[in-house]
């Protein structure tokens, strides 16, 4: 089995203008901060942002997004300033149709049928489709260029763990990526993780960051 | 403690007394969190960002703590508390697993429209809200029954951006608790001592019916 770690130059190499990254992690919790720090480094610019929140608010920031879909921009004021001032454009999307979305793509489905958001903003030009006599919204799937992933445990493969509240969009965003990212707190030897405890299977991640580092959760 | 902090925990102490052993609920941030100071042992609180069984919170940030809640605060487990992904734990909003929600709100008009995420000059998106309108079969609104300018929250029409339409089944305010129907209305069902219907309709920016068997709060 080929290890997947890689060094900080071949992650770097793979940033381009333009892209779609996805980036793991709630309220400051279960960012993979480390590798925002080589997207910083990339020099990428124009790129779209997929997360639950503003978390990556460094990154919106230093104006490497021209666009952000997110359910939240969280409490800072700069995100606000920033997002009212029109540099950026910003698709807002209910957190548990937006967690789904991204599910949807990482499981190779074109898209899903909600209630929620029906008349709301929410609600734009979406197909409208009566199920079982109720009325729901067509959203369609998400998937990005680079998904970035912020693990607890990994082996040279990708099985990943997650820990505590850490883990919440990590696992969906895993598994939406054309290129698949992991930061790792811990390594392991592979086959060290218990088959049934295993979170994200391997086959859904394409890089490690090598080096584990534990780092605080909030980040 | 202020007054408007005293009626905020006289909103919280009655929501509370509505919960029971085995319910599950979902609090909102502002008002709706300090339900759960007061709910009976065995009332488990849903976390949207991904936890059943929230406990205490910690004083302060944490960083090291594990887990915490959709305010971002680092907080203990209930004994049986699960954690999860993001997907399951709006499957479970969403599946109508969850009793009932506690939302905070701007607005809330005379047949349970619900605005609670955005205003003139501060637009930080519906994060879960709309979600949990959507999905949780019970929406209570606990809200100062006005602004801090003395406007009334409750309105015949919600005029800031809609979070549900016809969502909401209950308001809870400092002054009165009202049960809302999306084809009837508002009915007063209790309010609080020393405060009377006129007092409470000159606060209300809706008509409402008296229920017949008004009672104190």
């Amino acid at each position: 089995m080929k290890s997947k770690k890689c060094g900080r130059e071949e992650i770097l190499s793979k940033f381009h203008d333009g892209q779609t990254i996805m980036t793991g992690g709630f309220a400051y919790h279960g960012c993979p901060s480390r590798l925002f720090d080589l997207l910083i480094e990339s020099g990428a610019r124009h790129l779209t942002l997929v997360a639950l929140d503003a978390s990556p608010a460094r990154l919106l920031h230093l104006g490497l997004f021209d666009k952000i879909i997110i359910a939240h921009a969280g409490s800072n004021p700069k995100n606000l300033e920033l997002m009212a001032s029109g540099k950026i454009e910003v698709e807002f999307c209910p957190m548990g149709t937006l967690a789904e979305r991204i599910r949807a793509g990482g499981v190779g489905l074109g898209g899903i049928y909600v209630k929620t958001g029906i008349g709301t903003l929410a609600q734009k030009d979406q197909e409208i489709k009566m199920i079982n006599g109720e009325p729901y919204m067509f959203e369609t799937a998400l998937t990005a260029d680079i998904s970035l992933v912020r693990a607890a445990t990994t082996d040279n493969y990708g099985n990943l763990t997650f820990n505590g509240t850490a883990r919440n969009s990590n696992p969906v965003i895993a598994m939406a990526g054309d290129l698949t990212i992991v930061q790792a707190d811990r390594f392991v030897e592979f086959g060290e993780i218990s088959p049934s405890n295993i979170t994200t299977p391997g086959i859904f991640v394409d890089m490690i960051l090598k080096n584990e580092r534990k780092e605080a959760f909030i980040s | 403690m202020t007054d408007q902090e005293k009626n905020r925990r006289f909103i919280a102490k009655k929501i509370a007394s509505w919960f029971h052993a085995g319910d599950v609920v979902n609090l909102g941030v502002g008002v709706p969190v300090l339900v759960a100071d007061y709910i009976e042992d065995g009332v488990t609180i849903q976390s949207e960002n991904g936890l059943l069984g929230v406990g205490e919170t910690y004083d302060g940030l944490n960083p090291e703590a594990p887990y915490f809640n959709a305010a971002g605060f680092s907080t203990h487990l209930e004994k049986g508390a699960s954690v999860f992904d993001i997907c399951t734990s709006f499957g479970m909003i969403r599946k109508g697993r969850i009793k009932c929600t506690v939302l905070g709100c701007f607005e809330v008009s005379e047949y349970g429209d619900l605005a609670n995420w955005a205003r003139p000059g501060s637009y930080p998106g519906m994060g879960g809200a709309m979600d949990l309108v959507t999905g949780i079969k019970d929406v209570i609104v606990a809200t100062d029954h006005c602004t801090k300018s003395g406007k009334p929250k409750i309105v015949k029409e919600c005029t800031l951006p809609l979070t549900g339409k016809g969502c909401v089944d209950w308001i809870v305010t400092e002054m009165a608790v009202f049960k809302v129907s999306n084809t009837d209305g508002l009915t007063l069902m209790s309010h609080r001592v020393g405060v009377n219907v006129d007092m409470i309709r000159e606060k209300t920016g809706a008509p409402f019916k008296v229920s017949p068997e008004l009672r104190l709060m």
